[in-house]
């Protein structure tokens, strides 16, 4: 035993072990750090550019485009200025759980409001307290009953049919809340445009019901749809816009908008628009007719309402798949300011959490919109909502495209996983936390360069 | 100071051969299990992403099963110099200060631990090169993520334990560290001593780390009702490692442990 121990191998090794602990102490905490650091550092890798497909780039100079390219660990703040990507990541610390971008109310600034249909017939607007898009807080409720009757055909849990979803019948002007019923063609008697009392839960037992009853503001008188098959008068949503209301209406087939005052409920103007035909119910859409479910972007400070609407049918081609009406406010009343039909129907609709963005200038219309894969026969994700998606900006002048272009990122890797799996039936697959999408899509006039173009 | 130099070079030398061998295990045994789940990834395979085939390819059990051989090497040593020749006396009798005898046990200790854990890293990061060299080796490499390393770490509920990034995960991370290691030095000291009632704080202590470290694997599944701030927990945990750590040199300097 002895002879060994002996050698300068052993001895070397023996030196070693007397001196290494603190080295190796160092050495295990420098490579924990430098990874850490290396990891960290990598958040800016991600690929975020702009691919031009059609026209010049020139042609969104004057814009700058924002949004967020998120999941629940990052989010990426990206900013689209004179045709350059800028962008900004941060890595959350803990997972932060966001519901679906539009898909659960009206958002706002640090609202989101969600309708509810009670069995009686009362609707039901809840207010929740939002922080970084998660909620925070039960919300206050408020409730408006109009005096309006069902005579249609009831879904199956007895619901009746409505033209829009419920949310598309809020509007907010600061912090007072608007609402009306977005009822179907098969709807009668006299409908209104609410403002709402809101009221915490725990209240329910102790206030008086007539103080928090909602104040009618206008009366929308539902009795045309009383003769025949009904379907003479179909409420599609109310907006704000440059503090006043607007009540969006399809009234025998064509699309009305009616300008409101909050505060009197007075008619301030109204505009019809033949050609444009959005009803509620598929079968009540002619080929040349437009879905009731449309697009509203307000541009506040020049009290523009851009309103789209797509053809319902597929129908011919060659025919524009969806109309944009541009609509001033900034009068006393409204006016049409500019008509736009043109087709931005690359890939489908992205019904998983849609992002959409329109802004009107000088003739221009910006817009931005998330679009999914459509099914061929090389898809092989099975869950249509996890298909890849893109994010289109298209540029028209008068009518036509001018630019399109799209924004390269790696929101698709996140269906990588999903690639050859079969569909069971199971949406364990779809955990929110680990899809990145696109959330919280502008798009504004660029001050930087207001001065030099 | 050369004391203690001395005393942690000694202890050093009786951890070496095991810290290397679990260190080596830690490195390569992640490397063979991935291998063999990967085994039948192709074009028309489902390829599930870096982080789910890790966990499911037992990976993270290894490192439970390494880190728990760790621990019980390192009351092996400690209960060592009460057997046979019971050189617990010799230590106690040292020309050196008592707080020598006691730190050079923890720090050597933390060491080995430290360095197992620099070693599931580099068994992590490794494993990330042989998937993505596997994924990337058909449909021209079209199941290989962007960036897909910076995405697993901050995914994975378990790599964000391993290798914090923000500041409250990487307080987290550290205090559940010194309370986990003071913790089980405090506890072979109490046993040593007799004082059996240090045993409830170490039984708390642990109840702490076990709550931190359940909360922050499943903070990926219910979300959705808000995460809790880890800084409490930061600072209990904290707060039993600094008094495990000065009541041990207490006792130790009061030789109760012999």
């Amino acid at each position: 035993m002895s002879g060994w121990r002996e050698t300068g191998a052993m001895r070397a090794i023996a030196r070693i072990a007397r001196h290494g602990a603190l080295p190796a102490a160092a050495l295990a905490i420098a490579w924990i750090v430098g990874l850490a650091i290396h990891t960290y550092a990598a958040r800016h890798d991600e690929t975020l550019r702009l691919q031009d497909l059609a026209g010049s780039r020139e042609a969104i100079q004057g814009v700058s485009i924002g949004g967020v390219v998120k999941d629940g660990y990052h989010r990426t703040t990206f900013r689209v200025q004179e045709g350059h990507v800028s962008s900004r990541t941060e890595v959350l610390e803990q997972p932060r759980w966001t519901f679906a971008d539009g898909g659960f109310g009206q958002s706002g600034e640090g609202k989101t409001y969600t309708a509810q249909r009670e069995d009686d017939g009362t609707y039901k607007v809840i207010v929740y307290p939002t922080k970084d898009g998660s909620l925070v807080g039960v919300g206050e409720r408020a409730y408006a009953s109009p005096s309006i009757a069902y005579r249609g055909q009831r879904g199956p849990v007895g619901q009746p049919a409505l033209a829009n979803r419920l949310e598309d019948g809020i509007a907010t002007i600061g912090d007072r809340v608007y609402f009306t019923a977005p009822v179907s063609g098969k709807f009668t008697g006299q409908s209104g445009i609410y403002e709402l009392k809101f009221y915490e839960w725990w209240q329910e037992q102790r206030i008086d019901k007539k103080e928090y009853a909602p104040r009618k503001l206008a009366d929308i008188d539902l009795s045309a749809n009383a003769q025949g098959e009904g379907g003479a008068i179909e409420v599609l949503g109310l907006e704000a816009i440059g503090g006043k209301l607007a009540l969006v209406t399809a009234e025998r087939g064509a699309l009305h908008v009616r300008c409101y005052d909050p505060d009197t409920g007075a008619e301030l103007g109204a505009i019809a628009v033949p050609d444009v035909r959005p009803a509620a119910a598929p079968d009540d859409a002619a080929a040349a007719g437009n879905r009731a479910a449309y697009e509203a972007h307000p541009d506040a400070s020049r009290s523009l309402l851009t309103l789209a609407f797509e053809r319902a049918a597929a129908g011919e081609s060659g025919r524009p798949t969806t109309t944009v009406l541009v609509l001033d406010f900034a009068g006393g009343g409204i006016e049409l300011a500019q008509r736009f039909d043109v087709d931005m129907n690359d890939g489908e609709a992205d019904t998983d959490s849609a992002m959409s963005a329109m802004y009107y200038r000088d003739g221009k219309l910006y817009a931005v919109k998330s679009r999914r894969e459509p099914q061929n026969s090389d898809t092989r994700i099975a869950y249509e909502w996890l298909r890849p998606r893109h994010l289109y900006i298209y540029v028209y002048d008068r009518q036509s495209l001018a630019y399109k272009g799209e924004l390269l990122t790696d929101v698709n890797d996140d269906s990588i996983r999903l690639v050859n799996m079969p569909a069971n039936g199971s949406n364990s697959v779809y955990e929110q936390l680990d899809y990145r999408r696109f959330a919280d899509v502008s798009i504004a006039w660029d001050t930087d360069t207001e001065g030099t173009s | 100071m050369k004391g203690l130099y001395r005393l942690i070079g000694n202890e050093f030398a009786k951890w070496l051969p095991v810290v290397s061998l679990l260190c080596a295990a830690a490195v390569i045994v992640p490397l063979l299990l991935l291998r063999s789940r990967l085994k039948d990834y192709n074009e028309f395979a489902v390829n599930a992403r870096f982080e789910d085939v890790y966990a499911s390819s037992g990976s993270i059990l290894l490192f439970a099963v390494l880190l728990a051989l760790a621990c019980a090497y390192f009351l092996v040593l400690n209960y060592a110099a009460y057997w046979g020749s019971k050189s617990i006396y010799m230590y106690l009798t040292l020309p050196v200060r008592r707080e020598a005898l006691y730190f050079s046990r923890l720090i050597v200790f933390a060491g080995c631990l430290l360095c197992l854990l620099a070693a599931q890293l580099i068994g992590i990061r490794l494993g990330y090169a042989l998937y993505v060299a596997k994924v990337g080796s058909y449909a021209e490499g079209q199941f290989v993520m962007h960036n897909g390393f910076f995405l697993a770490m901050i995914r994975s509920a378990y790599f964000r334990m391993l290798l914090p990034l923000g500041p409250g995960s990487i307080a987290s991370t550290l205090s559940i560290f010194v309370a986990a290691t003071a913790g089980l030095y405090y506890a072979a000291i109490c046993e040593r001593s007799k004082r059996y009632y240090g045993l409830a704080a170490v039984a708390a202590a642990f109840w702490f780390v076990f709550r931190t470290i359940s909360y922050r694997l499943s903070e990926n599944g219910s979300t959705y009702i808000g995460t809790h701030s880890l800084y409490p927990n930061c600072v209990l945990l904290l707060a039993l490692g600094g008094f495990f750590v000065w009541h041990g040199l207490h006792i130790v300097k009061r030789g109760a442990v012999a």
